[in-house]
């Protein structure tokens, strides 16, 4: 009787809340059990949690004595034959088919059935409203339980979301474990910068690992259009760009090498998928008109397939020789802004050997050029 | 649910119980911590009330009205049948303490836990 003396005015905030845990976890019985013996299981529940020193050794007998007994209990009731169906009390029983005559028993029985599932679901729905009048009588509890899962959704979806582009989905290109982004780090300072495009010259001449190497740089760009001017990301690219990527266009083409030459004067244009979508609807007709940058008009000659997205704020690509009077910085071996230098490494080569091999290339302006994997 | 029967031994749960209403009507609680103390082992309250359900099933114990105690909780008390089955099972238990005595595994007086 140890539990009787006790008074309901100091229930602690834990108490409290495991008292409401309880009350939930109670709807895990067979309604008529639950219906004759919730309220003393919940002043039981009470008295046990008060009077144990730690909450904790209350929940690990409560929630064992419930994996016991809720299925003993259903299957009470499940294998009991005079257990009575659920909200049977409530409305009466159903037709009794002992006394109908034996030609209708067949539709008496169906609506038999179909009474009991009737009233089975309006038992759910009663449990339902009782739930959320529950829930509404516990405000704490409710935020508490609906900022847990919130929180809980939301931390698996952003680490899924990370791991799964950065771990299980492979970059959208061919051997994407070849393709290296180069950069360079002051010897003092262990930074990754970009590499100017003088030390991109140098690179391409003199690596013998990388097979490929290409170099852009980004401006954004004046569109007109009637109903809408906007500013354009636009990545100037330097030959071998595309092919770099190994990724062909989803319509038209990409650069033709005499369209990368610096007399060229060719003004062609490739759009990204989004671009092409957004500013054009999708024209299936796009390849060959015009895209009214206010400086220099190109033609359109391409559009890239979704999943090409480098650099990733690029929606057109156009040759930089043709128009790298633009860059008056271009040549200056210290101007590393919005620049970015990918390599692809030769068959067989791995990252050390070929970062080795960049250690000594030497330049003017003393940095050392590394690699990292794109 | 087969009917429990006084002549096939009985769960440690159900002779517990049976075992705390011996001395008179108690509460669900109650025999809760008369277990505890008495068999070492610790009844939830969703075990306790399935036995006492199953034990009134049986015809073993009944509700009583609680006099003077808590009106929020409900008294049981052991009805004849319930007072013979725990005899019968008590019977039952001290032979087999005889025995285990005889055979010099346990000494006389010795603690229940």
């Amino acid at each position: 009787m140890r539990g009787m003396d006790r008074t309901d005015g100091a229930t602690s905030f834990t108490v409290r809340v495991s008292l409401i845990a309880y009350r939930w976890l109670l709807h895990t019985y067979p309604r008529g059990f639950r219906a004759r013996f919730a309220a003393a299981m919940m002043e039981d529940c009470k008295a046990l949690l008060q009077e144990s020193r730690w909450i904790l050794h209350a929940w690990r007998l409560l929630l064992r004595d419930l994996a016991a007994s809720v299925p003993r209990e259903w299957w009470r009731t499940w294998s009991s034959g005079r257990t009575k169906p659920m909200g049977l009390l409530e409305s009466g029983p159903p037709p009794s088919h002992d006394r109908l005559p034996m030609w209708i028993e067949p539709n008496a029985r169906r609506r038999a059935r179909r009474w009991h599932v009737s009233r089975m679901l309006e038992a759910w729905a009663r449990d339902f409203r009782h739930a959320t009048r529950s829930l509404a009588r516990a405000p704490v509890f409710t935020v508490v339980a609906l900022a847990t899962l919130a929180l809980g959704i939301g931390a698996n979806t952003a680490i899924f979301s990370v791991v799964n582009s950065v771990l299980l989905r492979p970059l959208d290109y061919e051997d994407p474990d070849r393709l290296v982004t180069l950069g360079s780090s002051h010897p003092d300072r262990g930074q990754f910068f970009p590499l100017s495009y003088p030390d991109f010259r140098d690179l391409r001449a003199e690596s013998n690992r990388l097979a490929e190497i290409a170099f852009t740089v980004g401006e954004t760009v004046l569109l007109r259009g009637d109903d809408l001017t906007e500013r354009v990301p636009t990545a100037y690219v330097s030959d071998g760009f595309f092919s770099l990527l190994r990724t062909s266009p989803l319509r038209g083409r990409t650069f033709l090498a005499e369209e990368e030459q610096r007399d060229s004067g060719a003004s062609v244009a490739v759009l990204s998928h989004g671009f092409w979508q957004r500013r054009f609807g999708g024209d299936p007709g796009i390849i060959g008109q015009t895209l009214d940058f206010a400086d220099f008009p190109l033609t359109i000659i391409g559009v890239m397939p979704a999943g090409f997205t480098f650099p990733s704020w690029a929606e057109v690509w156009t040759p930089l020789a043709p128009v790298a009077g633009r860059f008056p910085t271009l040549e200056q071996r210290d101007y590393r802004v919005d620049q970015t230098v990918i390599g692809r490494l030769k068959a067989g080569v791995t990252l050390a050997e070929a970062n080795a091999e960049l250690e000594g290339v030497a330049f003017q302006v003393p940095c050392r050029v590394g690699l990292r994997v794109a | 649910m087969d009917r429990m029967a006084a002549d096939k031994p009985l769960t440690p749960a159900v002779f517990h119980a049976l075992l705390a209403l011996a001395d008179g009507a108690a509460h669900g609680y109650a025999i809760m911590q008369a277990v505890e103390e008495t068999a070492g082992f610790q009844m939830g309250p969703g075990t306790v009330y399935g036995t006492l359900s199953r034990l009134e099933e049986s015809g073993w114990v009944e509700e009583a009205t609680a006099q003077g105690g808590d009106a929020r909780r409900r008294y049981w008390r052991l009805t004849g049948a319930g007072h013979t089955a725990l005899r019968a099972e008590s019977a039952r238990l001290a032979a087999l303490a005889d025995l285990v005595r005889a055979k010099k595994l346990a000494p006389h007086g010795a603690q229940v836990r």
